[in-house]
């Protein structure tokens, strides 16, 4: 976790709160802490694997005790501040509440910079996977196109599972991930277009 | 005193909270916050409701023009999430359907009320063009083909204009005859009756059925987890849509009471300044994104996602971003909210921030962290 600042409170000069997201002295917006990742921001463990709902519960605690509807009434600096807090725990939970989302932001947190690629077989059979159901698109083969798009979704989902297992249980470099988690987004994007 | 209004593109209502609760004040058939608020004995807090499609230069608009009346706007919210309060939603936990069919625009909502009583958005689609105005369009389509007369556009707004107010009288009697005197003079008569209306717009029914579909499965949840179906706006109160709304979700769907955006943001302003917690959740119903240089829609923040929210963009050099809302994938078929003009330099972080009232801010910092100036216009 990020260490908290021993700035006071900017309202009442109340000494520091650590990570509190309001003054516990005068009920104020404390700025929110800066360099925080989206997990920490919302206080859950760093990891792909989170209770069900735990994100949007988190979410919806802390923006329920910080909601600019709370400061209508109050000075431009609380109304900025809350405005401010809404955003980043708004944001955070979009970047993790979905479990593909949350790989690939566990991805940038610990293989910042490693090269998106993806391997040869594995893009082979994309292709080959994109050429059927186009194939199929242009015939009537509705049974057959739901099964293809199912088998799809199944192994995306597997995938899926997998690769945060694989994140969490950091036996493996995160960077030898990226091409599972490459083929992840390449196989998304023909769910949608099956789903378009 | 503690007011709230509606502000809908044809018509507007205000509502003003006293002893026993938010009372409607008056309607005028304008899309004036200053007519509206006319009867209101004095200004004071103040909660707008707007359609959710509204784009961000008329919000601005319609929050100076309160300010400058001698209100306090305390929040700009959207109408069918303003109707959920005032059907008292607050106080009944389960999952809704707030379906709103205004004149000109359909914007639905799929609520889930908790036990705190907070209204939070799990799904939410806006669409304009399907209201009431575009039934009344359909059905002067098909009568003008019926007739092989020419649908040139003055025929076919004089006929669309008879086909309103014959889908008005619709509601109270099961037929009724169109009476209409086009431009040229001719004189145009038809008995219309409710089956023969709900045919004629049966496409834009299936559209509005396919909107709902997309925001429930946002949503995660099927029409019959819905507890309640909600109707709000003057287009729902057709009988046609009643049935239509009572097939799709398998139940009566139940009507909001009148002027209930008004009513709702009323009580909301009450609770503002009452100082009491949080109560809504909002979420887009429409998507944000920018134009790529192919023509095509880079995604900023989707339908759905919660508010006040941000996204930011890395650009380079002077540019001008032109933010988008809608759901097609290209810049032609999205609508343009706002051109974004700077100079990024080397290199500039630009942020979208969409605030509580679902205004539009956007800031660009230098690589150094220096903030750099950003020049809004409205799109042409």
């Amino acid at each position: 976790m990020t260490a908290p600042t021993d700035d006071p409170c900017w309202r009442c000069g109340a000494a520091a709160q650590g990570l509190a997201l309001t003054c516990g002295a005068c009920g104020a917006p404390l700025p929110p802490r800066p360099g925080l990742n989206a997990f920490e921001r919302l206080g859950l463990p760093v990891a792909f694997a989170q209770p069900p709902g735990a994100v949007r519960t988190a979410r919806r605690v802390r923006l329920l005790a910080v909601h600019p509807d709370r400061y209508v009434k109050s000075e431009p600096r609380a109304r900025e501040l809350s405005l401010a807090h809404a955003v980043a725990i708004n944001d955070a939970a979009r970047a993790i509440e979905l479990p593909y989302e949350r790989v690939s932001y566990l991805m940038s947190l610990k293989a910042k910079g490693a090269p998106r690629r993806m391997d040869p077989d594995d893009w082979q059979a994309v292709h080959e996977l994109k050429l059927v159901l186009r194939e199929l698109d242009h015939t009537d083969a509705h049974v057959e196109r739901s099964r293809v798009a199912r088998q799809v979704a199944e192994q995306y989902e597997r995938g899926l599972n997998e690769v945060g297992a694989a994140l969490d249980a950091g036996e493996v470099p995160a960077a030898e991930l990226m091409p599972r988690v490459t083929l992840l987004r390449a196989l998304r994007s023909v769910i949608e277009a099956v789903q378009a | 005193m503690i007011h709230g209004v509606e502000l809908g593109r044809l018509g507007s209502r205000a509502a003003t909270v006293g002893p026993e609760g938010p009372t409607l004040l008056g309607e005028v058939l304008a899309p004036s916050l200053a007519a509206a608020l006319a009867a209101a004995p004095e200004p004071g807090p103040l909660v707008i409701a707007v359609p959710g499609t509204l784009d961000d230069h008329h919000r601005r608009a319609v929050r100076a023009e309160a300010e400058a009346l001698g209100h306090t706007v305390l929040r700009i919210v959207s109408a069918p999430l303003a109707a959920a309060l005032a059907c008292e939603l607050p106080a009944r936990a389960g999952r809704f359907a707030v379906f709103d069919l205004g004149e000109d625009a359909f914007d639905f909502r799929v609520l889930a009320v908790d036990p705190d009583g907070v209204v939070e958005v799990r799904g939410a689609v806006a669409e304009e063009s399907v209201g009431g105005a575009a039934m009344d369009r359909a059905v002067a389509d098909i009568l003008l083909s019926e007739l092989g007369l020419r649908a040139a556009p003055q025929t076919l707004a004089a006929v669309a204009l008879a086909a309103g107010d014959a889908r008005i009288a619709l509601a109270r009697h099961f037929s009724v005859t169109l009476d209409c005197v086009l431009p040229s003079g001719r004189r145009v008569q038809s008995r219309l009756n409710r089956h023969r209306f709900a045919h004629c717009v049966e496409p834009l029914l299936d559209r509005l059925a396919r909107l709902c579909h997309d925001a429930l499965e946002e949503a995660v949840l099927r029409t019959d987890e819905i507890d309640e179906v909600i109707l709000v706006g003057d287009g729902a109160r057709a009988p046609w849509v009643r049935a239509f709304v009572g097939e799709l979700f398998q139940r009566v769907p139940v009507e909001a009471p009148l002027g209930a955006p008004a009513l709702g943001a009323a009580a909301l302003a009450a609770r503002l300044w009452g100082g009491e917690p949080p109560a809504l959740l909002d979420g887009l119903c429409m998507t944000l994104g920018l134009e790529a240089d192919d023509g095509y829609i880079e995604w900023l923040l989707r339908r759905g996602a919660p508010f006040p929210a941000s996204a930011e963009r890395f650009v380079e050099g002077p540019v001008a971003l032109t933010v988008y809302q809608g759901e097609r994938n290209t810049a032609a078929d999205c609508r343009p909210v706002g051109v974004y003009r700077l100079d990024a330099g080397a290199g500039a972080r630009v942020t979208f921030r969409v605030d509580a009232d679902g205004l539009i801010d956007v800031a660009a910092e230098a690589t150094d962290g220096r903030p750099l100036p950003v020049r809004c216009e409205r799109p042409a």
